[in-house]
């Protein structure tokens, strides 16, 4: 019987936070989704998820994550309970999912122009 | 497409409401209820509602009832009904609860997390208008999110078993509670809810009850079935 591949979703995350100016890295972001994670779910649900963050942009305030096709409600579920990051008050959400990092990568490039075309880092 | 709805934004600064606008509708929601306070003149209801009509999004005027007994409630209502296009209770005790549910004037129903009042099968029995579950309270816990989890789970078992129409809506206080419909959604799966009653919970049961009013509002209305034509 072949052995069936493992699916992966590709997130882009959108990254509000009080303080125009606060400094965000790569680090703090990546513990805060893995806390939400594991507090929601426990361990089991954190190895399920089989998250990775791959891209993070300081500057424009987005990063790309990569998770399980089967885990993408409980991740959803996790980001929308992060109030916090880096001891500020902080939205993130979900503006687009795809099933290619190329789909995904499109939605960065897209992402970035409209930033542009509106001169705001928001 | 669906057409996403968030019934209860609670934001109060007028700043606030206005950066608001631009994020709901980078969120992707269509219609937004916007809680305003019992003396809000109709003029200003009327202003928000242009300035987010240029958002594209669809503003519903709201206003949340606290009420301590049965004549305020009802006094309140009747003064209010024909000024609001939704109208909440927040049921501090299971009298409320009981009257507020059989009342055709009262849209959603919620219960406050002081456990005064607990939604039970034999108000959601005679419960006219929705549930509403306010995100809010387990975005931001007060107490154990597993004790504010383990009452959402209850109160969407009994609404599912008496067929009670469910409202998922975030509750926002200020910008950084506002959450994005899909993830709305996959909170509320959280409470054993299926997928696309999640779904519904965030689109088409609060568009029904906004379209629904607005047909009640229309001056044309005089009753059920009933209308004046020109």
């Amino acid at each position: 019987m072949p052995l069936k591949r493992e699916s992966f979703r590709y997130l882009l995350l959108k990254i509000i936070t009080k303080n125009i100016n606060a400094e965000l890295n790569r680090e703090k972001l990546q513990s805060a989704l893995l806390n939400s994670i594991l507090n929601l779910f426990g361990e089991t649900g954190l190895v399920e998820s089989k998250f990775k963050l791959l891209i993070f942009n300081k500057e424009k305030k987005f990063a790309v994550v990569k998770c399980a096709k089967n885990f993408i409600n409980n991740f959803r579920a996790a980001v929308a309970l992060i109030t916090n990051l880096n001891n500020e008050e902080a939205l993130i959400f979900i503006a687009k999912v795809s099933g290619t990092i190329k789909g995904i990568k499109k939605a960065v490039l897209s992402f970035q122009s409209f930033n542009k075309k509106n001169g705001s880092n928001q | 497409m669906r057409k996403y709805c968030d019934l209860h934004l609670k934001l109060e600064n007028e700043k606030e409401i206005f950066e608001a606008a631009k994020l709901i509708k980078e969120m992707g929601f269509k219609v937004v209820g916007l809680t305003f306070q019992p003396t809000t003149s109709i003029i200003k209801i009327k202003e928000f509602k242009k300035f987010f009509q240029e958002f594209n999004i669809d503003l519903a005027s709201r206003v949340d009832l606290k009420p301590k007994n049965k004549i305020e409630l009802l006094s309140t209502l009747k003064k209010l009904r024909r000024k609001f296009e939704i109208i909440s209770v927040e049921c501090d005790s299971n009298k409320i609860a009981v009257i507020a549910a059989r009342d055709r004037r009262v849209d959603l129903i919620s219960f406050p997390l002081n456990f005064k009042a607990k939604f039970t099968h034999s108000i959601a029995h005679v419960l006219i208008g929705a549930l509403e579950i306010n995100l809010v309270d387990l975005i931001m816990p007060k107490t154990s999110r597993t004790v504010i989890l383990n009452k959402f789970i209850h109160e969407a078992f009994i609404a599912k078993f008496n067929k009670v129409p469910i409202v998922i809506s975030s509750g926002a206080t200020n910008l950084f509670l506002i959450r994005a419909p899909r993830e709305m959604a996959a909170i509320s799966l959280l409470f054993k809810l299926e997928p696309l009653e999640a779904l519904n919970s965030v689109s088409t049961i609060p568009l029904s009850i906004v379209e629904r009013n607005r047909i009640k509002l229309n001056r044309f209305y005089i009753g059920e079935g009933i209308k004046i034509v020109e």
